[in-house]
């Protein structure tokens, strides 16, 4: 069952039925706020499935499904604001409950993000080649969020897996591979090692520990532990290939954390996505001078 | 023809009797099998945290009598989750298969419902203590008044039985 499939087995019927009519397999996310009529989001924008308002209780539905109403089995990914259903990430909003600074689950959910992830096989084909053109460079993605660094990484670690090269992914939100407990829905070639919901840093470490890797693929670097694992794993000769939020070189030096991992100078390449016109564009650019 | 309505005056007061006694037994069986059920749900929620979906389908072959029954038609309903919530179909599964308990024992299983899943994990691990302690003293004070009850319960339609045959011969 493909991820829009999965995604409208999480809504009501006649939300289902309007999703099924409107997407035609491109819809990014779907977005159900308390109140608001549902929404899905295609090429960066939003288009209402119903005229009709979303209910509290349909939301928790939504999320009882999404959880096997088990919500005390995703603590660990609550309090970072998200729960994943067979690799689909949906971020919750809502009213928190905190005790001694600590989140521990939420009195109330007011809004839901589906994010729909995309297979799409092919894309950044001349990046990839370069990436790979002499033993694998490690290579930075950056993009402004829901351009497609994810789809990006995955194309990029099935290629290079496919080389018969070991590729070993921390995949924390199980966006990447979407293992549903006996088999990955994306393809990530076959000699790619994933460890699912741990986080990154732990993971790397586990992962060059345990499995031996040539390179090792990560998404969304946010936190100082995650720089220091990439430079232990880089520092074993291990390829990194990590995705980073920003629209450009220039924009990602603002940022501290940034500014940290590119001083570093892990990685030899950085792929930038952007999206104009509904069209994306992939533009790969030497990162040590 | 007086004697063969004799004969089943006594026959049905019998099997009054024996059914009365049977109910006796499944009701404690289905105490003992509910304690031994939100026992070993206890233990996967705390330990493993594990998906209620997969704790029905897991402990179902591990309890036995009322309890296996009561994961299994669980585990069932729980497909319908998305187009009904949890406590409905908790509630329709403890009234489905609890039959032969009385009204605050199911009620106490009921109240689980709104409360598994949902609440973290410490008051989910808080109610089920509570609604197994109460269960246990029913089971108790139930296995204690046992003998009386069967007694009781026999004597009661054999009496109503011979009472009935006396009046109409």
């Amino acid at each position: 069952m493909d991820a829009l499939s999965q995604a409208r087995e999480l809504l009501p019927a006649e939300i289902g039925q309007a999703l099924e009519r409107e997407t035609n397999c491109n819809a990014e996310e779907i977005r159900l706020r308390v109140g608001m009529p549902p929404t899905v989001l295609i090429a960066g924008r939003e288009k209402r499935l119903s005229e009709t308002g979303f209910t509290q209780v349909q939301l928790m539905q939504v999320l009882e499904k999404a959880t096997g109403a088990s919500l005390h089995s995703y603590t660990a990914s609550l309090s970072r604001g998200y729960i994943s259903y067979r690799g689909l990430r949906i971020g919750v909003c809502g009213q928190a409950v905190c005790s001694d600074g600590e989140l521990t689950g939420f009195r109330s959910y007011s809004s839901a993000a589906i994010r729909i992830p995309h297979q799409c096989r092919g894309v950044c084909n001349t990046a990839v080649r370069q990436i790979m053109s002499d033993g694998v460079k490690s290579t930075l993605i950056a993009a402004a969020p829901g351009v497609g660094k994810t789809t990006a990484l995955r194309e990029i670690v099935r290629c290079i897996s496919e080389k018969r090269v070991r590729v070993a992914v921390a995949d924390e939100r199980n966006e990447l591979s979407a293992y549903n407990g006996s088999s990955y829905q994306f393809d990530l070639g076959p000699c790619t090692d994933v460890m699912v919901d741990v986080p990154k840093a732990q993971a790397l470490m586990m992962l060059l520990r345990g499995m031996n890797p040539q390179v090792a693929a990560m998404d969304e670097i946010t936190q100082p532990e995650d720089i220091k694992a990439i430079e232990d794993i880089a520092g074993c000769g291990v390829a990194v290939i990590a995705t980073a939020h920003g629209g450009s070189l220039e924009d990602m030096l603002r940022r501290p954390l940034y500014r940290e991992l590119i001083s570093a100078e892990i990685f030899e390449k950085l792929l930038t996505i952007t999206v104009r016109d509904g069209s994306r564009s992939y533009r790969l650019e030497e990162l040590r001078r | 023809m007086k004697l063969l309505g004799c004969v089943m005056i006594a026959l049905a007061s019998l099997l009054g009797g024996v059914l009365y006694t049977r109910g006796i037994k499944q009701r404690q069986e289905e105490l003992a099998s509910a304690c031994a059920m939100l026992e070993l749900m206890r233990g996967e929620l705390e330990t493993r945290l594990t998906p209620l979906p997969e704790l029905a389908a897991e402990l179902a072959g591990r309890v036995g009598g009322a309890g296996e029954a009561f994961l299994l038609c669980l585990a069932m309903k729980l497909k319908e989750l998305g187009k009904r919530n949890f406590a409905e179909l908790w509630a329709e599964s403890v009234d489905g298969v609890f039959c032969a308990s009385d009204a605050e024992t199911r009620n106490r299983l009921i109240q689980l419902g709104p409360v598994l899943g949902r609440y973290d994990i410490g008051s989910q691990l808080s109610t089920l203590d509570s609604c197994a302690d109460a269960l246990r003293r029913r089971y108790l004070q139930l296995s204690g008044d046992m003998p009386q009850l069967l007694r009781l319960g026999m004597g009661l339609c054999m009496s109503a039985g011979a009472l009935i045959v006396i009046l109409l011969i």
